[in-house]
């Protein structure tokens, strides 16, 4: 039987995935499934010089892979070194929306957070494509510790970060510290940014300016309760990895903030589940002012994960 | 400053109607060798090259590389003011935010003038990796364009395979599967009839009309066949939408065959050349989830 999935796989058109069922061939017999790749994929688009910060290298490989490699004549294919290629950058000029695709909203919506527009969608890329960027990401220069400073003392943040912006000149505090901010976006995450805001995804309309990394080395790193910025309109989170427990929590109305959403005794409201290896979280309207949202720690957890958050950074 | 002159206004028609569905806007690279255009489809999955070098025209003039960026819907809105026949003239000068072109009617004195404002549209020029093809299979069009809608009715994805003896187009889908084979050396006869109702009585007539036409007919020329013939370092088989390949088929009317150069785990790249110029699509393949 034939099915017919909707998916926002990396690669669109996004719902071409489907089971295609091979008769007596290569020995299968069964069914494989496929999916539409983009030429990105293979090396097609802009030509851009090289840097010689790494990053480009490792995109390089990552499409050597495709084609060398186990087909014997697979590595001939290629001119022998060729220009490294990605998606096409987007003219600076970004108005920021948030998503409002009905095909997404509707379909993905998580259900029971009065007061916040949250959505998940648990497969959006598949775990082994996922574990492939987790590794890919690893290999980044740009991830550092940074030291925060508490109650004047500094010490050292347990979780790794890494920053980048589409352009230069964007700053961002982070616990009062500006945050390290690399530009442009990496191609892999100008890739995973183009393919967000594609039509099939978020809509071409919801477009980021500014992705974090975040890594988890194990269990043992969490971060607790805490809500993000409110200039934030849209944050969408990409998990890779080890999948993590994430909570939110309505935060306790304040006597200042009496709104539709947070009655006066307003019940207790708070969200437990899972985000998968390859999960899309968006949040977004709101999400920030209404609910906080943590990573415990899960000390049975042995393996990273990293987040990728991408968001539009407001200067007004 | 560009002043160009199309014989006949139907060439530039073929050409835009190849590749309008797959881009909205383009920029025309326009040099002394001709002119060229190059763009992705917006889910970057497709890739649309079109060449038009400067035997194409009448006569052709380009002091300086200059970018002409283009909606392809106004482009259309103003060819439509065209006959197939008439002589089609382009000129933009080196400042100028317009292009004008002028239709002329070979026959009579009507001569119609536009002016199409032009847009800035910032792109880079794409590479193409370099690729030796282990398959070409060489069809009639408009039996290619037949196959994509044909399997089109049937599934999304369509699974080429070539081997010595031909090639195969299998689809599957809701209702069932279906598979066409072709073998090497087999006539197709060369008129299309893509846009054909889908009716199916309809669709029987003009198909035994050609096939009447296929055995009398020469190899060559108009009113003959088209041989599909092969060449092959081995075989190939790949998947590709169906979507994709039924708007490339659009391109037929610029030429009886088509050539579809295949490698395994590659884009597609699906040519149809004409005098002095070319249309090529390039396709990004749907892989197996097994082959990563």
């Amino acid at each position: 039987m034939p099915k017919i999935k909707q998916s926002f796989e990396p690669s669109p058109p996004l719902r071409a995935e489907k089971r295609v069922r091979r008769e007596g061939e290569d020995g299968h017999g069964g069914a494989t499934t496929t999916s539409q790749q983009t030429l990105f994929n293979f090396r097609f688009g802009p030509s851009r010089p090289s840097k010689p910060n790494g990053l480009e290298s490792s995109f390089a490989q990552k499409g050597s892979g495709k084609n060398g490699g186990d087909s014997p004549a697979g590595g001939e294919r290629l001119s022998p070194d060729p220009p490294p290629t990605f998606p096409p950058c987007r003219s600076t000029a970004i108005t920021f929306l948030p998503v409002s695709r009905q095909d997404f909203v509707k379909r993905y919506a998580v259900q029971g957070l009065p007061g916040a527009e949250v959505y998940y969608k648990k497969d959006f890329v598949r775990p082994k494509q996922a574990k492939l960027w987790l590794k890919e990401l690893e290999s980044l220069q740009e991830w550092y510790r940074p030291k925060l400073k508490v109650y004047g003392r500094e010490i050292q943040q347990s979780r790794q970060i890494a920053a980048f912006s589409t352009e230069d000149g964007l700053q961002l505090k982070y616990s009062g510290h500006p945050v390290i901010m690399h530009h442009p976006f990496p191609p892999l995450l100008q890739e995973i940014s183009e393919i967000l805001s594609s039509d099939d995804c978020l809509g071409s309309e919801v477009r980021f300016n500014h992705v974090m990394l975040n890594r988890y080395q194990d269990g043992s790193i969490y971060i607790g309760k805490h809500s993000d910025n409110l200039e934030n309109k849209v944050i969408v989170t990409l998990s890779l990895g080890a999948p993590r427990s994430w909570i939110m929590e309505r935060k306790r109305p304040q006597s200042s903030q009496k709104s539709v959403a947070t009655n006066d005794e307003a019940p207790k409201v708070k969200k437990r589940w899972t985000l998968e290896n390859g999960s899309l979280l968006v949040m977004q309207g709101d999400t920030q002012r209404n609910y906080t949202h943590e990573i415990p720690k899960e000390l049975k957890v042995k393996e990273p994960r990293i987040s990728i958050t991408f968001r539009q950074l407001v200067f007004e | 400053m560009l002043e160009a002159r199309l014989k006949e206004a139907v060439l530039l028609k073929k050409v835009l109607d190849a590749v309008k569905e797959l881009i909205t806007d383009a920029n025309f690279e326009c040099s002394e060798d001709g002119i060229r255009l190059q763009a992705m489809d917006n889910s970057h999955v497709a890739l649309s090259a079109i060449e038009l070098r400067t035997d194409c025209f009448d006569e052709f003039r380009c002091d300086r590389p200059m970018s002409i960026g283009v909606s392809l819907a106004s482009l259309g809105k103003i060819l439509r003011g065209a006959n197939n026949d008439d002589i089609l003239s382009i000129k933009k000068n080196d400042d100028g935010d317009t292009l004008q072109m002028t239709f002329e009617s070979p026959k009579s004195d009507r001569v119609g003038e536009f002016e199409m404002k032009l847009m800035d549209i910032d792109s880079e020029h794409l590479g193409i990796p370099d690729t030796q093809y282990d398959a070409v299979v060489k069809m009639s069009s408009g039996e290619f364009g037949r196959i994509c809608r044909d399997l089109g009715n049937i599934g999304e994805s369509v699974k080429i395979e070539v081997t010595k003896e031909g090639v195969s187009f299998a689809a599957e889908g809701e209702i069932g599967q279906a598979r066409m084979t072709l073998k090497q050396g087999s006539g197709s006869a060369i008129s299309a009839d893509v846009d054909d109702d889908d009716d199916d009585d309809e669709d029987q007539k003009p198909a035994k009309k050609k096939r009447k036409n296929a055995d009398g007919g020469s190899s060559s020329g108009s009113g003959g066949v088209v041989p599909v013939e092969i060449q092959l370092q081995q075989a190939v088989g790949l998947t590709f939408s169906l979507k994709y390949l039924s708007n490339f088929a659009k391109a037929a009317p610029l030429s009886n065959e088509v050539h579809l150069h295949m490698s395994n785990e590659v884009p597609l790249l699906c040519e149809f050349g004409f005098e002095n110029g070319y249309v090529r699509f390039y396709l990004a393949p749907k892989l197996s989830e097994d082959d990563d």
